[in-house]
């Protein structure tokens, strides 16, 4: 498939910047792009696992289904220096 | 959870990165380790997620924002040129074995007017790149266009690798 249309695209580090102006390009044209702001929204639904290094709160979330389970860095968010991670799921 | 919503996944754009560049006399640790957990272990994570549902589609895109950084070696860039330099090895590494399916390409984008600055935990540094960012630094957008250049084109052509760069950068 060519094009950009109907797309999966997952960015990360998509809050502001380069990942940021990638997704609202791509979503402009049509693309179906899954980026951190929703990520952000699914991770607060989850239950993180606090980690605790060098004051940081870094942010595993973990899906419940049996799949492989791996950790994505998003970015960071710089006003609490707060680390967020996102797993994707690949499903067996 | 793209694969869970969507039912596929097309690409992975590994865009996060962090820069607390300083000297190597500053022994900033925290802030090495900080550069090689986002810019080079997030990126092998990514490519840990992805590639198995790529290889499982028999397609796939896999998309590595580096940085001129990794390109042009400069002083207090050590940590973060060397998570750059890496990145770009490991996915001219992931090119040459993905097979005759999946795409890689490598965006290496110059002074861009990005947050980056936020990361940087050296005010002098931090000012200086500032400065060199008011005076020079082009919009997200530019690197945007060229990630969805890659993006759009048909499924036999691969665009290996982007430099983007504002004109008024040596």
């Amino acid at each position: 498939m060519s094009g950009i249309k109907g797309k999966v695209v997952v960015i990360t580090g998509a809050s502001s910047g380069i990942g940021e102006a990638t997704a609202v390009l791509l979503a402009e044209r049509g693309e179906r792009s899954y980026w951190e702001r929703e990520a952000l929204i699914a991770l607060r639904l989850w239950q993180p696992a606090s980690q605790h290094r060098a004051g940081r709160r870094p942010m595993h979330a973990q899906t419940s289904n049996g799949g492989k389970t791996f950790s994505i860095w998003l970015g960071w968010q710089s006003s609490d220096t707060a680390s967020w991670t996102f797993s994707l799921t690949t499903l067996e | 959870m793209a694969i869970e919503r969507y039912g596929k996944l097309d690409v992975l754009v590994n865009n996060a990165g962090v820069a607390p560049i300083s000297l190597l006399d500053e022994l900033r640790v925290d802030d090495w380790e900080e550069m090689i957990d986002v810019n080079l272990k997030g990126v092998l994570y990514g490519i840990a997620a992805a590639l198995p549902v790529f290889r499982r589609q028999s397609f796939g895109h896999l998309v590595n924002v580096i940085s001129t950084a990794g390109i042009q070696i400069i002083p207090t860039m050590a940590v973060y040129a060397g998570t750059k330099s890496a990145v770009r090895t490991i996915t001219e590494t992931l090119r040459q074995e993905a097979g005759d399916k999946l795409r890689v390409t490598s965006v290496s984008p110059g002074f861009v007017r990005t947050n980056l600055t936020n990361s940087m935990t050296n005010p002098e540094v931090k000012g200086q790149i500032v400065e060199r960012m008011g005076k020079m630094a082009i919009p997200p957008a530019a690197i945007a266009r060229g990630i969805a250049f890659a993006i759009e084109q048909p499924a036999e052509v691969d665009v290996n690798e982007i430099v983007i760069r504002p004109t008024a950068q040596a």
